[in-house]
């Protein structure tokens, strides 16, 4: 039988990139991304030391509730925030652990998501890299499943917008400098 | 590009591994209440016995006091003062304690009225305030509150303008 210290381990490093990239999309920089994943993750392990499968949600939601707490304690952040409403993840670290060849299509879906409403973002998020259902990421958010099921969708078609000129270079592993030009151009007349 | 290859272009991609920092503090963190369960808990003895140990052991000492020097005793008062030292503090700096709060109540402020400095002939405000200083701990271990409370009085000089 696992000792608890094995469990939280094993379990910490199983979930901890998806919970730190939840964050991320919730707050400003990283490094406020892992103090919320600290404090998420330590209270949920206490509430759940065996860290059953079917609580995961809550951790996702508790994530969700201190990253929103500390993003509306922080008045220097807020005054930020004010000018774009869109919490734009820190760029000094990579958001994926993409290997060399990958690189450059992890800066372009990094970009596409940060173009996101932030609603639709956490829940692509949610779904995509969190492994969570609808009815799952509904509970976590306190929202009904159509209205995250109809998040999903526009995010999604907002992603297609985006990503669809670079298909080529993206199914490929490398986007040419040419089409990441022009991709962060249209990026930036949107 | 349809939905289905824009997932699957997206979960290719592995979310970047968190700082080796976090999970070093999250591992002190959890250390800390794994430190905690594992004490044992002392055994409480009955509720009836606890103030029925501390009155025969009050009585025992006293009855050993006066037993050992009468003489000593009242030749000097403050040995009885220095008969009731407790040893609260020590037990109050056990690791496994958390301090919760320090409050300190004024209870009483009196006006000196005001005197003159000998040296630099200014005149100065005296008051005397007394205060009540509650400090709390708990242990959570069993969620026990411990209240500490500490009188105290101070005297202070204002400098006072007549302007």
């Amino acid at each position: 039988m696992a000792t608890p210290e094995f469990d939280w381990k094993q379990c910490f490093d199983q979930i901890s990139p998806n919970l730190v990239l939840y964050a991320r999309q919730l707050t400003p920089s990283p490094a406020d991304a892992e103090d919320v994943v600290q404090m998420a993750f330590v209270r949920w392990w206490r509430r759940f030391p065996n860290g059953d499968k079917e609580n995961i949600p809550l951790l996702y939601a508790a994530v969700r509730t201190i990253a929103l707490d500390l993003r509306r304690s922080d008045t220097r952040r807020a005054k930020r925030e004010a000018v774009s409403e869109i919490a734009v993840p820190g760029e000094d670290s990579p958001t994926f652990d993409a290997p060399p060849e990958q690189k450059e299509t992890a800066a372009i879906v990094t970009d596409a998501l940060a173009k996101l409403p932030e609603d639709q973002r956490e829940v692509v998020t949610l779904k995509l890299w969190g492994g969570l259902t609808f009815q799952e990421i509904a509970t976590a958010l306190g929202l009904s499943i159509n209205t995250v099921a109809g998040r999903y969708r526009y995010a999604l078609n907002h992603l297609q917008k985006h990503l669809s000129p670079l298909k080529d270079d993206l199914l490929g592993g490398s986007a040419s400098p040419a089409n990441v030009l022009n991709f962060q151009a249209s990026c930036l007349s949107s | 590009m349809n939905d289905h290859e824009l997932e699957n272009l997206l979960t290719t991609l592995a979310p970047a591994r968190p700082s080796a920092a976090l999970a070093q503090r999250v591992d002190r963190e959890l250390e800390q209440d794994m430190r905690w369960a594992l004490q044992p808990t002392a055994r409480r003895a009955p509720r009836w016995l606890q103030p029925a140990m501390w009155t025969t052991l009050g009585a025992a000492a006293a009855v050993m006091a006066m037993s050992l020097s009468p003489t000593n005793i009242a030749s000097s008062p403050g040995t009885a003062a220095f008969a009731t030292t407790t040893h609260l503090p020590l037990t109050i700096s056990s690791p496994a304690l958390l301090p919760v709060s320090t409050i300190r109540e004024i209870v009483d402020t009196q006006n000196e009225g005001i005197r003159y400095n000998e040296t630099s002939r200014l005149p100065e405000q005296h008051m005397k305030i007394v205060s009540m200083e509650r400090r709390a701990w708990i242990d959570p271990r069993d969620g026990a509150h411990i209240t500490v409370e500490m009188p105290s009085e101070d005297s202070v000089i204002l400098p006072v303008s007549f302007q």
